[in-house]
């Protein structure tokens, strides 16, 4: 165990210590203490694949920032004004995708700092609030997200920008289904869709592909199909790879839902692999998600333990909250495939609760699905019962059938 | 060239053209042999020293399972009290987020008005460490306005603390000394020990900036036996980083490096990043005034890799001044002004008075070197202006020395 973690179990104990009796804490401590999932890849045979995906390093990010910290202030005399704050959006933009967030929002407050009372830069300032709503939308952050957007939005409508209204939909319609509310999500994204003129092409493959999501969930699976093909054919003419990588990993989403697992893996190892090479960390974290939860369905718990576990790391360096909570979903399988019910248990409430802090009541839904499951398995059905309730009453809210069937077939 | 340069290129194309991109990238990147030297140089004891992991997620893991346990066992006001102390804790580590979304749990979810005000100071807390200075104002209000209605002294002089040190921060060291006293005089020294030894040690700093040695060393050994008698490590390592910056002002680099190695062993053993970037930082100006430049080199890469990590962005645009310095050494002097300028930017950005004058007070040496005396003048004249304003003799001395010497 490395020095972090004896210092961490060291200090949480000594908390615990304080608010409840030893004899409450103690079997949690040992727990902590041992790394259960530590053990489960050690002889697993992987595939050169996926051995190159799980052992990749991450870049530190640091090289990177200085290298643009230089550029900012070398360019800021020899640029004018219009072109520098361009480059300024432009470079908060890439730090983003690179999954070095909180650079990336100092970047674009410097230029909001720059801007915000001059009505000559209007069109500036309703872009950077949208690229701080989109900075706090990755890391799960609504109440931030929703408060930029609406900034954004404000300033566009006050230009008459159609494109930037469209725009703040489809962050609109993004923010509500990750949130769970597929109606208003779509409401958001069709509306967007009219406010656009025919050559803004990346905008419109945008919104299509997070309406091919909200299809995905909806199980209009052929109508997903038919927007995630359009949204590829824009962005591969405009070559954008970052985009094109997360329509892959959108579609392998939808193969994953559709159970033709299979497919689901080549579409994430095609988003990883365009991901990988330059660093777009938040495809990698998604990816390795989708790659994780399909290994747990094809039993291979080893490959599912290392992909959860790298999907792990790079979530935690660019603080994509969601994919963690989905993360310890996955753990938690994980641990039930191989009965440490006790762990795999834990593992599934962390997921609950986070999801429940996060307000994502679809994620919620599957995990509180998954801990029922384990309860009953565990001869448990009382508490089992208010977990499968609450996701019965999510699934008719949304009015899933398949899933309801589903699980009111488990349940009886 | 990586992935990344490659595409930062390609942005670039947008912009310059290929003689002024080619120009640019001269600059920005500096010539980096001074660095794979230093690799090779450095030695056991330096290396032990800077070896620590950064971004470790299994510390997240074990946070959230015992969150997730604690909830269950606990309470509703005992657990929200616990997660303040975890929020506590990630701090230490340089874990903003965690400890951000620590604290908004709190907020939201907690209806004692007091555990509500703590979540408040927790999230201003976070944000001063992040130098979003306008928003930890209006957090600290929200707390103050909630202790105010309880007649909690206490919580009333946690706000003047974080007060004192965002003014500090920003260089108003007036208001931020006042800012601390009136915290002291809110409550009992020996009944809330931990937190007047935090007090002392704040004014120890602000007593150091303004030149007051010896009133610096008394009231951060006067922390240091608070803090030695409660045994918090954390506290410790920080003062004793602190009486570095003391010894190194005063021009006492061995005590000054004694200092830092010490606080480094302590923060290192507990893991606390958020202390140990400041400390590195520290020893890297040690050798900078000690000429062990390749040492020097390392200890602030390794700081600025920490603050990047735990976005402490005033650390991160001292990083980049002490970076000016070495290449300035180095006599790479396109390299040098850039990272001066780049922290020149950051600090204005964060309205860092006392760091900016630092900065500027660096340039000046730059330009005079460069034989750029009117760029010389110009920023010595402003580092002049708050270095009068704060009192500061010796370094005002030093600056109207040299503007004797360029007008000579």
């Amino acid at each position: 165990m490395n020095n972090n973690n004896t210092n961490i179990i060291k200090d949480l104990k000594n908390l615990l210590d304080e608010y409840m009796t030893e004899a409450s804490s103690g079997d949690f401590i040992k727990q902590l203490e041992q790394d259960n999932s530590s053990n489960i890849n050690e002889a697993a045979d992987f595939s050169e694949l996926d051995k190159s995906q799980v052992e990749h390093e991450v870049s530190k990010g640091i090289d990177h920032r200085v290298m643009v910290d230089n550029l900012i202030t070398h360019c800021e005399n020899d640029l004018t004004e219009e072109k520098y704050y361009n480059l300024l959006l432009d470079l908060s933009q890439l730090m983003w995708q690179r999954g070095e967030v909180t650079f990336s929002l100092e970047i674009v407050e410097n230029l909001l700092g720059k801007i915000s009372s001059d009505n000559k830069y209007i069109s500036f300032e309703a872009e950077a609030n949208l690229m701080i709503s989109k900075i706090y939308w990755s890391q799960a952050i609504w109440d931030d997200c929703n408060y930029y957007v609406s900034k954004a939005m404000e300033l566009f409508t006050s230009i008459s920008s159609e494109s930037g209204i469209a725009k703040c939909e489809n962050m609109l319609g993004t923010l509500y289904g990750e949130k769970g509310e597929f109606e208003k999500a779509q409401q958001y994204l069709e509306s967007a869709l009219k406010h656009l003129k025919e050559d803004d092409s990346s905008v419109r493959a945008t919104i299509l592909t997070n309406l091919g999501i909200i299809n995905t969930i909806t199980r209009d699976f052929e109508k997903a199909v038919l927007n995630y093909k359009t949204a590829i054919e824009k962005f591969e003419s405009l070559k954008d790879t970052r985009r094109l990588s997360r329509v892959y990993h959108n579609i392998g989403m939808l193969y994953t839902r559709m159970e033709k697992y299979d497919e689901a893996l080549d579409e994430f190892n095609k988003c990883i692999s365009h991901s990988l090479d330059n660093e777009y960390l938040s495809n990698c974290a998604v990816a390795y998600v989708g790659k994780a939860f399909i290994y747990t369905k094809l039993k291979n718990s080893a490959l599912a333990d290392a992909y959860s576990d790298k999907a792990m790391e790079i979530a935690y360096k660019i603080n994509d909250t969601l994919s963690i909570a989905d993360i310890y979903k996955i753990k938690g399988m994980i641990q039930n495939e191989m009965d440490n019910f006790q762990l795999s248990e834990e593992f599934f409430e962390n997921s609950l609760r986070l999801n429940k802090d996060l307000e994502n009541k679809l994620n919620a839904a599957e995990s509180a699905i998954e801990l029922g499951n384990l309860l009953q398995k565990n001869k448990r059905e009382e508490e089992a019962k208010p977990h499968l309730d609450s996701a019965v009453s999510y699934y008719k809210e949304i009015k899933d059938e398949d899933t309801i069937d589903n699980l009111l077939e488990k349940s009886i | 060239m990586d992935k990344f340069e490659i595409e930062f290129n390609g942005l670039l194309k947008h912009y310059f053209s290929d003689d002024e991109l080619n120009r640019l990238n001269q600059n920005i990147n500096p010539p980096e042999e001074g660095n794979d030297r230093t690799t090779g140089m450095i030695n056991d004891f330096y290396r032990n020293q800077l070896q620590i992991e950064i971004n470790d997620c299994s510390e997240r893991i074990k946070i959230d399972r015992t969150v997730t346990f604690s909830e269950k066992i606990l309470q509703p006001e005992k657990f929200y009290r616990l997660l303040l102390d975890f929020s506590q804790l990630c701090l230490s580590r340089g874990r903003l987020s965690l400890a951000d979304e620590l604290c908004k749990k709190v907020k939201k979810n907690c209806d004692n008005s007091l555990l509500k005000a703590e979540s408040l100071l927790g999230l201003a807390d976070v944000f001063s460490r992040r130098a979003d200075w306008q928003r930890s104002l209006v957090t600290i209000e929200e707390a103050e306005s909630i202790y105010l209605d309880l007649n909690d002294n206490k919580g009333l002089a946690k706000c003047e603390n974080i007060l004192g040190s965002i003014y500090g921060e920003r260089g108003d060291l007036t208001k931020a000394k006042d800012y601390f006293l009136n915290a002291l005089s809110l409550i009992n020294p020996k009944e809330d020990l931990e937190f007047a030894a935090n007090l002392e040690s704040n004014l120890g700093i602000i007593e150091n900036i303004r030149e007051n040695t010896d009133a610096s060393i008394k009231h951060l050994t006067s922390a240091l036996v608070s803090y030695n008698k409660l045994g918090n490590n954390r506290r410790i390592a920080e003062i004793k980083h602190n009486m570095g910056m003391v010894y190194l002002e005063s021009e006492n680099y061995d005590s000054a490096l004694a200092a830092f190695d010490e606080a480094i062993e302590i923060a290192k053993q507990g893991s606390f990043n958020s202390t140990l970037s400041l400390i590195y930082l520290g020893k890297s100006q040690v050798l900078v005034a000690t000429d062990d430049i390749y040492y020097a080199s390392e200890f602030v890469d390794k700081a600025l890799e920490i603050s990047n990590s735990t976005d402490d962005k005033l650390t991160v645009a001292d990083s980049y001044r002490v970076k000016g310095i070495i290449e300035r050494l180095g006599k790479n002097f396109k390299a040098a002004e850039t990272y001066l300028l780049t922290s020149l930017r950051i600090n204005t950005k964060l309205k860092n008075e006392n760091n900016i004058a630092l900065t500027s007070l660096e340039l000046a040496v730059l330009y005079e070197e460069m034989n750029n005396s009117q760029s010389k003048q110009s920023y010595l004249t402003s580092a002049l202006n708050y270095y009068k304003h704060i009192n500061a003799f010796n370094e005002v001395k030093k600056i109207e020395n040299m503007l004797d010497i360029g007008t000579a």
